[in-house]
């Protein structure tokens, strides 16, 4: 029997991913626990293994590198071994919002900024282009990741659908939570969605959810890969029939170069990207679900750019990388962390649950968006350890193939606009982390030191912390410590 | 109504008698023990203090003989043979039980033994008992069959069918009436204007008999006569039995909310055990007294049966749980029919109803035990000329015209068919045989399941349905979704003569309870019938046209109507798949769910009411099985939900038509 190879979901609100490569090619022998693809989910690439063996077949027009691909999607399949060969049909590649040529020429066309990384250059790192990072792509908000290779999209019967269509409730944001949406799950989100004003509900593109699609129109459009929520229904109340998937897939371009959209079409709209659309599901968690405070306090950082340029003098000397301030300052976080445990609670699953560790995430901008890798055990790494880990966290960022483990189980977050004429900002909480750091802009600025004005570096730092779990003393009590250590850096940095 | 002679018997059979009435005494009150124990998971009424009736009864019947019961069955069973541990083991749920744990104190089965049944409805076993009466004077056995009842019975209707019907066809019965004085806990001197049932028998020209229930020897002479008169072909008897109950109702129940516990005592002294005891001990007809002692002996020996028994049956093992199911219908015993013959080369055209004599012609000779019944069948050849020709080859027992008795004779076809004929019912209007529901509902269609397969119910329940012609209200129901909701029945509603015919025949070939539903408009219809015999499956739909764009479900005359829509609907570029389910139960869902699989629409036309009807049942099998395959919601076009109406205009009015049909078509393409 001829097996087909699925998109598996990935995180908890994957709906769709990029395929990134094949790891086999057309007719290999492959074997159960084998390495078949890469694809990138939540911001995770994963390579994904074989549940079964067979000799693999790739149709010649599957899904590309760099195309958007659907869970549930067939990528390829599996064949027997031995005796007949079972018929390979050829799937239509998505035609979907986010799968239009324009993406993935993008994907492809931007030079690698690894390289430029791997240059000595550490601007690419410190000024993240973002104001938040984003969440790794599973542990949010306490849910387990379930790794499913389940063709179905959310799970909702006809009536809650209706009613997520009155109430205007996406359920294609909601994400799969592993059983079938209730009427009151969905009364509960729509509580929480934020009002929207007409025009931006007209200019909102159509979302998976929230047209009535029969359920035959479902299944031939998971079938022929396409996106309903593109399709216009030609059915009562602009349902969305068979007919109209068929449509649909017969008009879609069957190759990359079969003409991009045409630029600037405001009735349109951009399509979000998927990218986009779980950041923005990121952040509304973060909104709705934190009760996050921001306090913000000056620092002097003469002594940490007095040691910055040492370094920097000594590496250059030694043909080294020196560490970049983002480094200095997850650091000094580590140190700040163990004083004040109370940071490392958080709020998972109806409990207060202690991380068992001072892991640390970093903000990383990529051309493919924000990346939050984590920095393990942040004490116990000398600086120059911590240096490395982070360059090959970053690489492995430009490269999008960062594991889901490599962005899982951080305590707080570093996110660093020093790049900027920023100086203070509000970060928002990377959910279930308690605390966030922005840090700003080093500049020479005028203080006071013993009755008297002096000029010093001095950074502004932001603490954003979810006032659910901590309360606003020990969240001073933590930015003060972090305060003197930055102030004294050398034994801190040199522990 | 005459009282029997005085007693006079041997030795031997006075003793014999004593013992059975012994066992039946002493098992009762061990499962009246049993019952305060907790073993008796249900109901259990007690025969005690009624043991001489069917022991006086049954001592003259063999294992030929049958016997039909009511809910106060236990000593029946005994005394017809049964060992005491298969009715201990029922009570107790045991799957050495004589129904295998189905059926408990009031439905027990051993067809083995000719204990046909018994059964907690009060009556049916009244007609059931005539109806094996019809098979052993259609067969011409030597046989004779008796229903046992209370005197509840008898102010019920199937006493009075029943007691006409046996009269009419002389059949050899006996009604053996225990008057036990209490219908449940209502006095029978306020419930009868005439309390006195043996002389009911004068109503049906029948002898009538009142004998003291409570003295065996009385009992053992009348019965000894009726049993006699009725293997002569001299037709039924009414025994009436006065006796007395002396435990409550059912054990466990409150006894002395609507008797004294004097009128008990005073019955508990009339004890017919005791009596008999003092009988064989005086004196004997020419023969010396019994020997106490051996009566002791006797006691002795019988309890410890009884002990050794309810021992035999507490270590029984239950039933399997999955056994639950098994039974409902009669296992396939006749080998695959041959394939219909294509109707296309078919040049022959006959009309639907004559297609379905041409298959109960065939059915009449191919099996002797085939019989015919209904009002206007015989000589006339009935209303429709569903039997025209028959009864001139076949004489008037095997097409046999009834009085206007549709719960008689229904009742009677059950007993007929437990009893190894195969009984054909013409009713001729599906609105007429909803005075006997309660026999094909009841016990028709749950006496194979209720016997564990161990009797078949070969009956086929034949008669009109549906709209048209200014029938009215009272000759234009359908009813197949009603009868498609009940396990044990098969329903069968064929739309076209070729169906017809081989419906029919499968349906006279099969052992299990079939309806055939002949739509009346449709009974002149003409088409293309082979002559030769052929049968066709029940559950197997028809599709009468290939389609892509819609599947819509239609059945009897909406299959014609719905081919007219389809023919309209087509020239509109609509390409409708309709197919006709031929059988309601079984229904094959699986050509409907293929058919859905192709058009992802679906449309059931049914012409009958539409709640809980035909098409919800379809519509909810498709949204569950082949939801994924729906384009569009599943609709149903029904006739209105009103009774039928006479005026052509408001008739008219309540059916679906062919435009209505091309108009929903067009509005689930729509969808």
């Amino acid at each position: 029997m001829t097996i087909e190879i699925t998109v598996p979901r990935l995180g908890w609100s994957m709906e769709e991913g990029s395929f990134c490569r094949w790891l086999k090619a057309d007719g290999d022998a492959v074997r159960e626990g084998d390495e078949l693809y890469e694809l990138e989910g939540d911001k995770a690439t994963q390579v994904v293994e074989s549940f079964d063996a067979g000799i693999l077949r790739i149709a010649t027009d599957g899904p590309q590198p760099g195309d958007i691909v659907r869970v549930g999607q067939v990528l390829g399949h599996l064949e027997p071994r031995s005796g007949r060969a079972g018929s390979v049909r050829s799937e239509t590649p998505t035609r979907g919002p986010n799968a239009t040529p324009t993406n993935g020429q993008n994907a492809t066309a931007t030079p690698a900024p690894a390289g430029a990384s791997s240059d000595g250059s550490r601007d690419a790192v410190k000024p993240p282009p973002a104001l938040a990072p984003v969440a790794a792509a599973s542990g949010g908000i306490g849910a387990t990741t379930k790794h499913t290779t389940s063709p179905r999209t959310a799970a909702a019967s006809p009536s809650v659908r209706r009613l997520a269509r009155q109430l205007g409730v996406n359920l294609g944001a909601v994400g799969n939570a592993g059983y079938s949406l209730s009427a009151a799950d969905v009364l509960r989100i729509a509580s929480r969605s934020p009002m929207q004003s007409p025009a931006e509900e007209a200019h909102a593109p159509p979302m998976a959810g929230e047209q009535a699609v029969t359920p035959r129109a479902r299944r031939i459009a998971r079938e022929l890969g396409v996106v309903p929520s593109t399709v216009v229904g030609t059915g009562r109340n602009g349902r969305i029939r068979e007919r109209d998937i068929r449509n649909a897939a017969s008009r879609a371009p069957t190759t990359p170069s079969a003409g991009p959209l045409p630029p600037h079409d405001v009735a349109a709209g951009q399509p979000i990207t998927h990218l986009r659309r779980v950041i923005a599901q990121r952040m509304m968690a973060a909104c709705h679900e934190t009760a996050p405070v921001t306090l913000t306090a000056r620092a002097d950082a003469s002594e940490l750019v007095r040691f910055r340029e040492e370094c920097k003098r000594t590496s250059d000397e030694q043909g080294l990388k020196p560490p970049g301030y983002t480094e200095l300052f997850v650091k000094l976080c580590g140190a700040a962390l163990q004083k004040h445990p109370a940071l490392l609670d958080q709020w998972i699953d109806e409990r207060i649950v202690r991380m068992d560790g001072v892991h640390i995430a970093v903000a990383v901008a990529t051309p493919q968006g924000l990346v939050t890798p984590v920095l393990r055990d942040v004490p116990a790494l000398s600086l120059r350890e911590l240096s490395s880990r982070f360059v090959r966290l970053i690489d492995l960022a430009r490269q999008q193939r960062l594991a889901l483990e490599d962005m899982r189980g951080g305590a707080l977050t570093v996110s660093s606009l020093g790049g900027y004429r920023v100086e203070a900002f509000t970060p928002i909480l990377n959910p279930p982390q308690t605390a966030i750091l922005g840090v700003g802009r080093i500049t020479p600025q005028p203080v006071v030191k013993k009755q008297q004005v002096a000029v010093a570096e001095v950074v502004a730092l932001s603490l954003t912390f979810d006032h659910r779990v901590i309360d606003g003393a020990p969240a001073a009590a933590f930015l003060t410590s972090l305060c003197d250590m930055i102030e004294s850096p050398l034994g801190w940095l040199l522990a | 109504m005459a009282t029997a002679a005085a007693p006079c018997i041997d030795r031997a059979t006075g003793v014999e008698l004593y013992r059975r009435m012994l066992l039946i005494r002493k098992t009762e009150l061990q499962l009246a023990k049993s019952h305060q124990r907790g073993l008796v998971h249900g109901a259990c009424h007690t025969y005690v203090g009624q043991e001489a009736v069917a022991v006086g009864v049954l001592a003259h019947f063999g294992p030929q003989d049958m016997v039909f019961s009511t809910h106060r069955g236990h000593g029946h069973a005994l005394a017809k043979g049964m060992p005491p541990e298969e009715l201990m083991a029922e009570l107790y749920g045991r799957v050495t039980g004589c129904s295998r744990g189905r059926g408990g104190s009031m439905h027990l089965f051993a067809p083995e033994i000719g204990m046909m049944g018994t059964s907690g409805i009060v009556g049916p076993c009244i007609l059931q008992a005539a109806g094996a009466g019809y098979t052993f004077k259609l067969k011409k056995q030597d046989a004779v069959a008796a229903a046992f009842f209370g005197d509840g019975a008898v102010n019920n209707g199937a006493f009075h069918e029943g007691l006409n019907l046996a009269s009419i066809y002389r059949l050899p019965v006996l009604f053996v009436c225990e008057n036990n004085q209490y219908a449940t806990e209502v006095p029978f001197s306020y419930a009868a204007g005439n309390p006195q049932v043996a002389s009911r028998g004068a109503a049906y020209g029948i002898p009538g008999v009142q004998v003291d229930g409570n003295d065996v020897l009385a009992v053992y002479v009348a019965a000894q006569e009726a049993v006699e008169r009725a293997r002569r072909g001299e037709g039924p008897t009414l025994i009436e039995c006065k006796t007395y109950r002396t435990r409550a109702h059912s054990e466990g129940m409150t006894d002395f909310t609507y008797r004294t516990r004097e009128e008990v005592e005073q019955w508990k002294a009339r004890c017919p055990i005791a009596r008999c005891r003092d009988a064989l001990l005086e004196s004997f007809c020419d023969e010396e007294p019994v020997d106490a002692a051996w009566l002791d002996e006797i006691e002795d020996e019988v309890a410890t049966e009884v002990t050794e028994a309810n021992a035999r049956a507490i270590e029984a093992p239950y039933p399997a749980a999955s056994d639950s199911t098994t039974h409902v219908f009669a296992a396939a015993r006749s080998p695959a029919p041959a394939p219909p013959p294509r109707i296309a080369r078919e040049p022959r055209e006959i009309s639907f109803v004559e297609a379905t004599v041409e298959a109960l012609r065939d059915a009449f000779e191919q099996h002797d035990s085939v019989f015919v019944m209904g009002e206007g069948i015989g000589q006339r050849g009935g209303n429709f000329k569903t039997t025209e020709g028959l009864y001139q080859r076949f004489g008037g027992e095997r097409v046999c015209d009834t009085p206007i008795s549709e719960r008689g004779f229904v009742g009677l076809a059950c007993g007929a068919a437990m009893s190894g004929s195969r009984p054909v019912i013409d009713f001729m209007f599906a609105d007429f045989i909803l005075d006997a529901a309660g026999e094909i509902i009841n016990q028709i269609a749950k006496v194979q399941y209720m016997s564990n397969g161990r009797i078949t119910m070969p009956v086929v329940l034949r008669g009109c349905i549906g709209v048209g012609h200014s029938a009215a209200t009272h000759h234009s129901g359908s009813y197949y979704s009603m009868y498609g909701h009940f396990p044990g029945l098969r329903v069968v509603v064929p739309s076209t003569p070729f169906d017809a015919k081989g419906l029919f025949a499968e349906a006279l070939a099969g052992d299990d309870p079939v309806l055939f539903l002949e739509h009346r408009e449709l009974l002149s219809v003409k088409g293309h019938v082979p002559p030769t015999s052929y049968r066709i499956p029940l559950g197997e739909a028809a599709i009468v046209r290939e389609g892509a764009d819609v599947t819509v479900v239609a059945l009897a005359q909406m299959v014609r109507k719905a081919s007219a829509a389809a023919e309209v609907v087509a020239s509109q570029g609509i390409s409708v798949e309709l197919i006709d389910p031929r059988t309601v139960a079984p229904l094959d869902v699986t050509t409907i769910l293929e058919s859905v699989a192709k058009t992802g629409r679906l449309l059931i036309v049914d012409e009958t009411f539409g709640p809980f009807g035909l098409g919800a049942e379809i519509a909810a099998q498709a949204a569950d099985q082949g939801f994924d395959d729906l384009d569009a919601p599943i609709k149903r076009l029904n006739g209105k939900h009103a009774p039928t109406p006479y005026s052509p205009v408001l008739e008219n009015n309540n059916v679906p038509h062919a435009d209505e049909i091309a108009e929903a078509i067009v509005g689930l393409m729509a969808e």
